[in-house]
């Protein structure tokens, strides 16, 4: 149907709608089409997939006419502006202010308990932000304004300091402990539009923080998320993991986080919260990776060549043209239309020269494989170099042409549009194109579509004038032209350390499993009022992620600190895979068994692990845990 | 009748197929403005997003309560409401017995809150199956209090209602199974279009700590443990701390 349709006068397209017409009044359903091999769900051309099952099933949404791709440019995401101290009032406090704002009649701030190691590294750096309302957003010059929720750049006025979706890059660096006041400014319940809830927590995405400042789902005796009229500091001590266990006082520089992303995690509502815009990315530079492509590294300078990309799929309502979500389904949302950085489908203007890209998946439930495709000659294999995976860059570069992501997680790329100039003829455009096959919100199909034939999520412009270029070329040490061993040295002196001496307390087992009424863990639901297990503090341990499914795909998500995926279905992830990496998200496929090293370093109290495809984790794909200095052995919680 | 034709398709996603099929053969279906050919959108205004919810998920079908009352869904019970909606089948006793469990103690905990602004719906997931005097000594076993109705109707109807509630599942062979519907369980808040779901089988403990975060403390019912422990219990200039366990102190 996808290839059918790509062209506007193709009867076999008309014949084949005539005949499915006639199995549809013979009684079939639309799944008995699927599985017969006569219909999938279909797609067309620009990249735009057609039809929404999830939606269209049991919501009644219909699709929305094709909108023209590549009309506007692609937004790059302002950086959060650091603030003095004094910008902040009431000033920040170790312990939380639960002074009652005669305002609200609240207190002031939502969080219930002190930051675990504020006393011991004084705040240095200070942000702000408003989530709120922009009844102005515009994602595509075709479709009407209207009102997303976001992040602001920290103005007391909604109106002259609009809330972003994404919000701002949050940029923090290491040995800079920092606290970023979120001020909830959402509007009232029943001005939601038709989804999205006003309480929320946000999780820094993969910071080794303490739950005081995680921005968990819930808890059994602390507050998480917070109300309208509140705000919430969050502490970052900013520093690595292991800080105050196996390497103190500041932890080992191999454990450097790189490329995080903050989001809402009220639990029950995050996947409509975030699905209404309240995301946005983060990025932690320190002395090796450093932003600036003339020091350390010499990666591509931040801001103008080091450029995060928010990939995320949403519904329009075709009758109204608004942003659209289905609070009613359990098994996932797929959308039609491709927003990056909040824009449908734009393009972007750039140099001949290398540009680190930081590819961001945010849901709710897609998989997305990224591949670079020139319009003018789809045949052609366009390599690119993947340097980190979830944030966290590889011992060494590794070459692809072209790399998966799941829901949550997140890839650095480098692509170098002088040497595409070179060898692929001069071509004016380049497109990132996602050509994983998904038909709905269970996972991905597995297959890879024709190049050309999936979704067309952003156009490369070589037109840009010349520009220096300082960075380093990754290409003459990338896997595979250079074979990757153990004790690769390229990033090294930031990338992995060495867990060979790491010896696991004990295994446990997790199954991610459908049962009847929805998402279990070993058989349980998401239990805000109980921790499941104890794993004790400054331990490692065992985990199997396994899922017996073979409907299903999750994106499982680890909070606390990154873990190592040790091997697949038995099959041990060697050095050149990008799995060879510290990672806080997995991609657990049909029938898959995952072991991973996962350690429990610096902090105690309450975490989750859940699964990241929102919809699934709404529907208590979830359980918390809770690291404590007497741990327990149970091996199946 | 039309709009159920149409939704049939719908559901089939041939509607969406035929739109497409036609657009691209050239015979334009969608509505565009003809100066720029863009596409053209209904204007919103206040309530409509409110209208579209209730236009997809909460089907206005008439329903017969074990009572004997003929209501309509959407305007006679969930319309202004807090409401928790379950289905119950003799096809998955076990799941059946716990879900009634569960929501007799939400009506113990909630007190006289159960019938004024919260309510408990338990739908007959095989109406063929389970008959309206079955269901009747059913919401007796249960000791379902005036503000929680066991319902059934034509099985059309139920069906509707079912899968627009997002009772379904894309799994035929799960679908099929009345566990499937069971074993679910959506509440929500119909004016502030706040909807949630959560497991039917987990513990009572967890689906009341889960509506209280959505639906609030209020309006309190002096009787209510939830009154016990917010109102007459909170310190003088002191609020609460919003955790689990402070929300369920009042369940014992």
């Amino acid at each position: 149907m996808r290839y059918l349709l790509r062209h506007r006068a193709d009867r076999r397209a008309l014949r084949a709608f005539a005949e499915r017409q006639e199995l549809v009044k013979a009684g079939l359903t639309r799944r008995d089409l699927v599985k017969m091999g006569l219909m999938t769900a279909g797609g067309v051309g620009g990249g735009l997939v057609l039809a929404d099952k999830s939606l269209a099933d049991d919501g009644g949404l219909g699709s929305l006419p094709p909108l023209a791709p590549f009309v506007e440019p692609l937004p790059v995401l302002p950086a959060l502006p650091a603030r003095a101290v004094s910008d902040l009032t009431p000033a920040p406090t170790n312990a939380p202010n639960r002074a009652t704002n005669p305002a609200t009649g609240l207190p002031f701030e939502g969080r219930s308990e002190v930051h675990q190691s504020e006393d011991r590294f004084p705040p240095q750096a200070f942000f702000q932000t408003r989530m709120g309302a922009n009844p102005n957003a515009k994602v595509h010059p075709d479709l009407p304004a209207q009102t997303l929720w976001g992040f602001n750049q920290g103005g007391a006025d909604l109106a002259a300091d609009p809330p972003l979706s994404p919000g701002p890059v949050l940029v923090m660096r290491y040995g800079t402990p920092a606290i970023v006041r979120r001020h909830n400014a959402l509007p009232p319940p029943a001005q939601n539009g038709g989804f999205g809830v006003p309480e929320v927590s946000t999780h820094l995405h993969n910071f080794h923080s303490t739950p005081d400042s995680d921005g968990g789902p819930c808890d059994p005796v602390q507050q998480r998320f917070f109300f309208r009229g509140q705000y919430y500091d969050y502490f970052y001590n900013m520093q690595f993991a292991g800080w105050n266990s196996t390497n103190p006082p500041h932890g080992n520089v191999q454990e450097a986080l790189g490329f995080l992303w903050y989001h809402d995690h009220r639990v029950d509502h995050t996947a409509e919260n975030t699905y209404k815009g309240l995301v946005g990315p983060a990025i932690v530079f320190n002395a090796f990776d450093t932003g600036d492509e003339s020091t350390g590294f010499h990666l591509p300078g931040f801001p103008d060549f080091d450029i995060p990309l928010v990939f995320a799929d949403r519904l329009f309502d075709p009758t109204t043209g608004l942003l659209a979500f289905d609070t009613f389904n359990t098994d996932g949302i797929l959308g039609n239309v491709f927003l990056v950085n909040g824009k449908v489908q734009p393009f972007f203007e750039v140099s001949k020269r290398r540009y680190r890209f930081r590819l961001l998946v945010a849901g709710p439930s897609r998989f997305f494989e990224f591949f670079l495709t020139n319009p003018g000659n789809p045949s052609q294999q366009i390599p690119f170099t993947v340097i980190s995976n979830d944030g966290n860059l590889l011992p060494r570069p590794v070459q692809v042409t072209s790399h998966r992501l799941g829901v949550a997680e997140r890839a650095d790329i480098i692509v170098d549009f002088a040497k595409i100039a070179q060898r692929f003829g001069n071509p004016a455009r380049i497109r990132l194109e996602n050509r994983l096959e998904q038909d709905d919100g269970r996972g991905p199909t597995g297959n890879i579509l024709p190049a050309g034939r999936g979704n067309q999520v952003l156009e490369f412009r070589l037109t840009g004038g010349a520009v220096a270029d300082g960075s380093f070329d990754p290409e003459p040490v990338a896997f595979p032209n250079v074979p990757a061993t153990a004790g690769d040295a390229v990033f090294a002196p930031i990338s992995l350390p060495d867990i060979g001496a790491v010896q696991p307390r004990l295994t446990r087992t997790f199954r991610f499993e459908r049962g009847d009424g929805g998402w279990q863990i070993n058989g349980q639901f998401m239990d805000c009022t109980r921790v499941r297990f104890r794993p004790q503090a400054n331990s490692a341990e065992r985990w199997i992620i396994s899922n017996d499914s073979g409907g299903w795909q999750h994106p499982v998500h680890i909070h606390l600190e990154e873990f190592r995926i040790l091997s697949r279905n038995g099959v041990p992830v060697t050095p050149g895979s990008v799995e060879f990496a510290r990672k806080d998200v997995m991609q657990l496929r049909f029938g898959e068994s995952i072991e991973l090293l996962m350690r429990f370093r610096d902090n105690l109290g309450v975490y989750p692990l859940h699964c990241h495809n929102t919809v699934h984790e709404d529907h208590q794909m979830m359980l918390l845990w809770e690291v404590a200095p007497v741990g327990d052995t149970n091996r199946t919680p | 009748m039309q709009q159920m034709t149409r939704r049939t398709a719908m559901a089939m996603g041939a509607l969406p197929v035929l739109g497409a099929a036609a657009a691209y053969a050239g015979g334009e279906q969608w509505l565009r403005d003809d100066a720029r050919g863009r596409p053209r959108f209904a204007p919103t205004g206040a309530g409509s997003a409110r209208a579209a919810l209730q236009q997809r998920h909460l089907p206005n079908v008439p329903l017969l309560t074990s009572d004997g009352d003929r209501v309509r869904f959407y305007d006679d019970l969930v319309k202004d409401r807090k409401v928790v909606l379950t289905f119950v089948s003799s096809r998955a006793p076990g799941f059946s017995s716990t879900v009634t469990r569960n929501l007799a103690a939400l009506q113990r905990l909630f007190g006289a809150r159960i019938g004024r602004d919260m309510f408990l719906y338990s739908i007959a997931r095989d109406p063929e199956r389970d008959s309206p005097a079955m269901l009747r000594d059913w919401a007796v076993w249960s000791g379902a209090g005036p503000g929680w109705k066991f319902l059934t109707g034509r099985p059309a109807d139920v069906e509707r209602l079912r899968r627009a509630l997002g009772f379904a599942s894309d799994d035929p062979g799960q679908d099929a199974r009345a566990a499937y519907a069971v074993g679910l369980l959506r509440y929500g808040s119909e004016p502030e279009m706040r909807w949630a779901h959560c497991q039917s089988q987990a513990r009572a403990r967890v689906l009341a700590h889960a509506m209280l975060l959505d639906f609030g403390t209020g309006p309190a019912d002096p009787g209510s443990p939830i009154y016990k422990t917010f109102v007459k219990g909170a310190a003088p200039g002191a609020a609460p701390v919003w955790n689990c366990r402070l929300l369920l102190s009042g369940l014992g």
